[in-house]
């Protein structure tokens, strides 16, 4: 376990929960920086394959700290707000979006590659109604996330979406009564576990890099990933496991 | 001329597993091997690379249609017993380079259209989501399950449900290796028409029909067109 003061890192068996606490539910320099170092830690974690992120408290986060929106221009402004040392680790990340996700409660979910919601959630991105631009890495990643139509939607007109929208849009793949929502992920991580852990990273790795190939490159790629799982115990395992109807034992080599 | 190509096709009268027929001007690929759900052997890849083969050759094919006489069954994926048969893995690049029938797939300058009844899992999965529509009945369920087996898609999988669905049901397709419904992926506009088991038959005539009012040449090049721009 590795404890800081906004973020808690508790490993389990080959998964990992990060939760992260709050002041006013808004996003500070501290906490971006604890959590760039909490995900790098995953990232060195080879026995860990998937890892949930989620607020203790309420809601997701509803905004960024003082600090960050009255120094964000400023041209020597660290940490980064983008989140991207969690698009960098390599195994699935999993985001429990509930409560009130504005802001950077929003923007962090959009870095993980699986949403599951509350039946509570209501997400938004208020900047532009305020005048302002998302800054948390809105722009680039809703549009990935779900159709383009929702995400301006969304980006422009600042509109409100619980849960029944959020999983209309795909927003979210998974909707949950607030007190079985943590339960009910964690049943659901326990399913990907339990699946072979070099495959669960190059699906990632085949998937996120696709989305910048057009589709030549993209199936040429994804090919030359599976000549490498050809290649492992664990596929001999699986295959093995089928035809004699066994549940695999997978070691991840 | 569409008629003539056929019957020269080598396709296995004793083994039907895998037969091609014709509707309209439309080349129809039917999957029918009952007692393995489906599953795409060797020679099913065969014959379909021989398939898309004669639609390069054969212009006047306007429209390539997937479908299954097997009841509550698309196809339930690539068949096991030929997983590692290559000898190698340069083996195996070599067999791909030669004959790329994803790619081949996914490039066909016609329209393509799945009929989807049943489980589409793995390959089969790929091959509906290759296709420019598909036509699901209610029950039908989408899976990619390589990684319960060590393994991961091979036809497209992880390129197709990034490039078409929503992120995270994407993921979560891939890495639970568990189904998605036709309803979840009506959802997101992937199914062009939820349609009934018993009026699979006429859909694909009405599709198929339909087709005839289009001039094939020129749909041919809108398709290249429109797959230089966004595929």
């Amino acid at each position: 376990m590795t404890e800081k003061k906004f973020i808690n890192l508790i490993y389990y068996d080959k998964y990992a929960v990060v939760r992260y606490k709050l002041h006013d539910d808004k996003f500070s320099k501290l906490f971006l920086i604890e959590l760039n170092d909490v995900c790098n830690e995953i990232k060195k974690n080879n026995r860990c394959s998937a890892v949930i992120f989620l607020s203790a408290l309420q809601n997701s986060g509803i905004g960024w700290d003082e600090n960050i929106l009255n120094h964000y221009e400023q041209p020597s402004f660290t940490p980064d707000v983008s989140f991207d040392s969690i698009m960098a680790i390599k195994i699935p990340t999993i985001f429990i979006m509930k409560g009130k996700s504005f802001s950077s409660g929003f923007e962090i979910a959009l870095a993980c590659d699986i949403r599951i919601g509350s039946s509570d959630l209501l997400a938004c991105l208020p900047e532009s109604s305020e005048g302002k631009i998302p800054i948390g890495g809105a722009i680039e990643r809703l549009p990935m996330c779900i159709n383009q139509t929702a995400a301006l939607q969304i980006l422009l007109f600042s509109i409100k979406i619980n849960a029944q929208d959020a999983y209309k849009f795909g927003l979210v793949s998974e909707v949950f009564e607030p007190d079985e929502v943590y339960k009910k992920t964690i049943l659901f991580v326990k399913k990907i576990i339990s699946n072979a852990p070099l495959a669960l990273r190059l699906i990632k790795e085949s998937s996120k890099n696709g989305i910048g190939l057009n589709l030549v490159s993209g199936l040429k790629a994804e090919h030359d990933r599976t000549l490498i799982l050809q290649d492992t115990d664990d596929f001999v395992e699986g295959i093995s496991s089928f035809v004699n109807k066994k549940s695999p034992k997978f070691k991840g080599k | 001329m569409l008629i003539k190509n056929l019957q020269n096709l080598k396709v296995n009268k004793k083994m039907p597993e895998i037969t091609l027929s014709k509707r309209y001007n439309s080349l129809i690929v039917t999957f029918n091997r009952p007692n393995k759900k489906n599953a795409i052997n060797l020679y099913m890849r065969d014959v379909l690379w021989e398939a898309l083969e004669l639609i390069n050759l054969d212009k006047e094919i306007n429209g390539l249609v997937f479908i299954s006489s097997v009841d509550n069954c698309f196809s339930s994926g690539a068949d096991i017993n030929d997983f590692g048969t290559s000898g190698s893995i340069i083996a195996s690049k070599k067999a791909r380079i030669e004959r790329d029938v994803w790619k081949a797939l996914n490039y066909i300058d016609v329209p393509v259209l799945s009929v989807v009844d049943g489980i589409a899992y793995g390959a089969g999965a790929e091959i509906a989501l290759a296709s420019d529509w598909i036509f699901s009945t209610l029950r039908s369920q989408f899976a990619l399950p390589e990684p319960k087996i060590g393994y991961m898609p091979a036809a497209g999988g992880t390129q197709l449900i990034i490039k078409k669905m929503p992120s995270s049901d994407a993921y979560k397709i891939a890495f639970l290796g568990e189904s998605l419904s036709a309803l979840r992926l009506n959802d997101f506009g992937l199914i062009a028409k939820l349609i009934e088991k018993d009026n699979i038959l006429n859909e694909v005539d009405e599709w198929c029909s339909m087709l005839l009012n289009f001039d094939v040449n020129n749909l041919r090049t809108l398709k290249n067109m429109y797959m230089q721009l966004h595929r």
